[in-house]
């Protein structure tokens, strides 16, 4: 994986650097990336340092680009198969599914799910029938966009895999940042040694030398403080020396960085947005719009409820609408009937009390726990709990069922799970805050501070 | 800035480089058909997709069959992966010793089931819960660990069939993985600082992660997390040094940069499948075996 040449070169064709310093072209190794003291650092310099991490990071952006490619090629296919245009032969036959009952079998005990129980049986058939034509239409695909049989343009991709994009070059020029910050440390520290007519390391060491004893009361101390009193006296005053001697060396980082602020001139790229059909009703009452891509079996979604539940409590509540997309990557089948019936009993109107009644049934498995502490896994009896739980919530049971049944609620569930793949969401849960998306587990905190920000800027 | 370590490593390349030219001869290296793993969470690939253990995206242990591929799970080709496709199917097995929660203290009552395993491969990733623990006045002292390599090491060679291989793997750099992991909320990402402040409920590393803690903490438990890996792989070498029976080899996992997303999205401190690739990337590319 190791790429020749200056892999910062290639990464940062993409976001622009903010002072000028490479004004309407591709930066050259000889760009500047910041400035310390009146010295400049180049690309070149924060280039050898980080070569392994970007060049691992633009491998990722190209497989994002190859995997949006291959999305947005059968996407296009789709569209003219469904229009009656004509399709590839290659496309056709992915099109044909043989999903053995077997595999069906196998899947629903996979699940913990009774393979003679119709209900279980219909909805593993159809996730599974799903992801069979997905991943093979995807296939054919993306060997069509190769062979350039279906055209799918560098700016589409662009566009589809946006927020991919935006996460993967943020890290690269954060970890520009980071190289960065070391450089300006060695030229902060090479100057004032010279200025003192010594060197960095006889300078460093100077200050370390410096630094206060450790008492044995400060031995004690430390250890009751931390709730750790039978930490071992030994370990303990080596820690504390050795953090004496870096609070040192930081004291002295710190007074030459008050006196000569680095400088860091590459621009973070610019955070993409998920406009969405709701997006149109929010912004004319008023209020901000909070799409929450969640599910009730993960880790972290119980979490998640618990800070929604604060959020709507609090001072915020009002502003705010909130939309839920029941969703996993993972095509689970208890997952996957869990959103079934969500759907089913939105349609019956008792989705508030399907929500917390699946809350509690399922017993907060969402929520953090000690890392020694045994993991709760769904039992194999409960991969059913939604189905069931929304079967004594409705008034029409025959109605429920046949929704349950119906390819159309499937559909449109894996159409919402499709959706959340297309804004580029690879993990539970996940937001949209009136477009802006947030992946993962956010506290209460973070997420009033983005809808207040949102609330400013509207 | 990092913190320097100082001249205990040089010593011990040293002493391994003399060694390497005038040590014992060994028998022929045995082909890694029988693996065993010795580990922590980052081993049983705790929290790195679903919640808990999961074995099929371990660096080590992982596997990729149908259902794994039905359910979308990641394939990031294992050790044990990579071994199947050099060595074959024949003869093959695929131990895991390692337990969540391990530290290197646990490191011997792991290794004593080698007796009955008699593996040809044997993989230790120890000493993430030694810098992760609740409070940085729990750290060991350089010299526990150095006793615990020691004696795990001892046992080995003497345990092992004759040209088996013993890989150590060093401790990743816990700092990076904060400082990674805290960035990615400035990307849009996940919210580990919101996670890491449940440390007073007993979330691991509160070490490195609580809230609480100064940046002097923090790198004062990193330069303990960098004196502990000189240490062992000062023990390694030393050990492959002396040993007539057996290979060890020390793999460094500080160069191990880890990004944003190699971080587990459930609890912002294990490695995600992501992570576990590139950790097995960096063993096996390091290891005798590959690439």
């Amino acid at each position: 994986m190791r790429r020749a040449g200056p892999v910062l070169l290639v990464a940062l064709g993409l976001p622009a650097c903010s002072d000028g310093s490479a004004p309407g072209g591709a930066p050259e190794l000889g760009s500047v990336v910041g400035r310390v003291a009146g010295e400049t650092v180049t690309l070149a310099e924060v280039d050898t340092r980080a070569h392994g991490v970007v060049t691992r990071l633009l491998g990722r952006i190209e497989a994002a680009q190859q995997a949006t490619r291959a999305r947005l090629a059968a996407e296009r296919l789709a569209a003219r198969e469904a229009a009656g245009e004509p399709v590839p032969e290659a496309w056709r036959d992915a099109g044909r599914i043989a999903l053995p009952e077997e595999e069906v079998d196998a899947a629903l005990r996979e699940s913990g799910l009774t393979a003679d129980d119709p209900t279980a049986r219909t909805l593993v058939r159809a996730l599974l029938h799903h992801e069979r034509l997905r991943v093979a239409r995807r296939r054919v695909a993306a060997d069509l966009a190769e062979r350039g049989l279906v055209a799918v343009s560098g700016a589409e991709i662009e566009q589809a895999a946006r927020l991919v994009l935006f996460q993967q070059r943020g890290r690269i020029v954060a970890e520009a940042r980071r190289r960065f910050e070391v450089i300006a440390d060695e030229i902060l520290l090479r100057r004032e040694a010279a200025r003192r007519g010594s060197d960095p390391a006889a300078l460093l060491a100077l200050v370390e030398a410096g630094a206060a004893p450790v008492a044995e009361e400060e031995v004690r101390r430390f250890a009751a403080q931390r709730g750790a009193p039978d930490a071992v006296p030994e370990g303990v005053r080596a820690l504390l020396e050795m953090r004496a001697r870096l609070r040192a060396r930081e004291d002295l980082l710190a007074t030459l960085r008050a006196r000569t602020p680095p400088v860091f001139l590459l621009a973070s790229p610019e955070p993409p947005r998920f406009p969405m059909d709701v997006q149109r009703a929010a912004d004319a009452a008023g209020v901000a719009l909070l799409v929450v891509f969640s599910n009730w079996r993960c880790q972290r979604c119980e979490d998640t409820e618990r800070v929604l539940d604060a959020l709507v409590a609090g001072p915020l509540g009002a502003s705010v609408r909130l939309v839920r997309r029941p969703f996993s990557l993972a095509p689970d089948p208890a997952f996957f009937a869990d959103a079934v019936a969500w759907r089913c009993v939105v349609e019956q109107g008792r989705e508030v009390a399907f929500h917390a009644g699946l809350r509690e049934l399922l017993g907060g498995r969402g929520r953090s726990r000690r890392l020694d502490a045994p993991v709760e896994r769904v039992s194999d009896s409960d991969a059913l709990a939604g189905v069931r739980l929304g079967r004594t919530l409705v008034p029409d049971t025959r109605g429920y069922d046949a929704c349950l049944a119906s390819a159309a609620t499937h559909g449109r569930v894996l159409g919402e799970r499709d959706e959340g793949e297309r804004i580029g969401f690879a993990r539970v849960p996940a937001f949209l805050v009136n477009g802006l998306p947030l992946v993962g587990f956010q506290g209460r905190e973070r997420l009033e501070a983005v809808l207040r920000s949102e609330a400013a800027a509207h | 800035m990092r913190f320097r370590r100082f001249g205990l490593l040089a010593l011990g390349i040293s002493l391994a480089l003399l060694g390497s030219h005038c040590g014992p001869h060994k028998p022929p290296r045995l082909n890694p058909l029988r693996l065993y793993a010795m580990g922590d969470s980052i081993t049983t690939g705790f929290d790195s997709w679903f919640v808990g253990n999961n074995s099929a995206v371990s660096w080590v242990n992982g596997f990729h069959g149908f259902w794994e591929s039905l359910l979308g799970i990641p394939d990031v080709n294992s050790v044990n992966q990579r071994i199947t496709a050099r060595f074959g199917s024949s003869g093959r097995t695929n131990v895991r010793a390692a337990q969540n929660g391990a530290r290197w203290d646990a490191a011997l009552s792991q290794a004593a089931s080698v007796v009955g395993e008699t593996p040809h491969l044997v993989t230790v990733m120890l000493g993430g819960n030694d810098v992760c623990r609740d409070s940085i006045a729990d750290l060991p002292t350089a010299a526990e660990i150095q006793g615990h390599v020691r004696t795990t090491l001892d046992w080995l060679d003497a345990q092992l069939p004759a040209g088996a291989t013993v890989q150590v793997i060093g401790i990743p750099d816990v700092k990076r993985l904060h400082d990674v992991a805290r960035d990615e909320k400035g990307l849009l990402g996940i919210d580990c600082e919101a996670i890491w402040s449940t440390v007073d409920l007993g979330f691991p590393c509160g070490s490195m992660l609580d809230p609480a803690n100064s940046e002097q903490d923090r790198l004062a438990v990193q330069a303990m997390n960098l004196l502990y890996n000189d240490v062992i792989q000062q023990e390694v070498v030393l050990k492959n040094a002396a040993s007539t029976r057996v290979y060890f080899k020390f793999s460094d996992a500080e160069s191990v940069q880890f990004t944003g997303d190699d971080v587990s999205s459930i609890d912002c401190f294990h490695p995600s499948a992501q992570g576990q690739e590139l950790i097995a990337f960096y063993a096996w590319t390091d290891g005798p075996f590959g690439p």
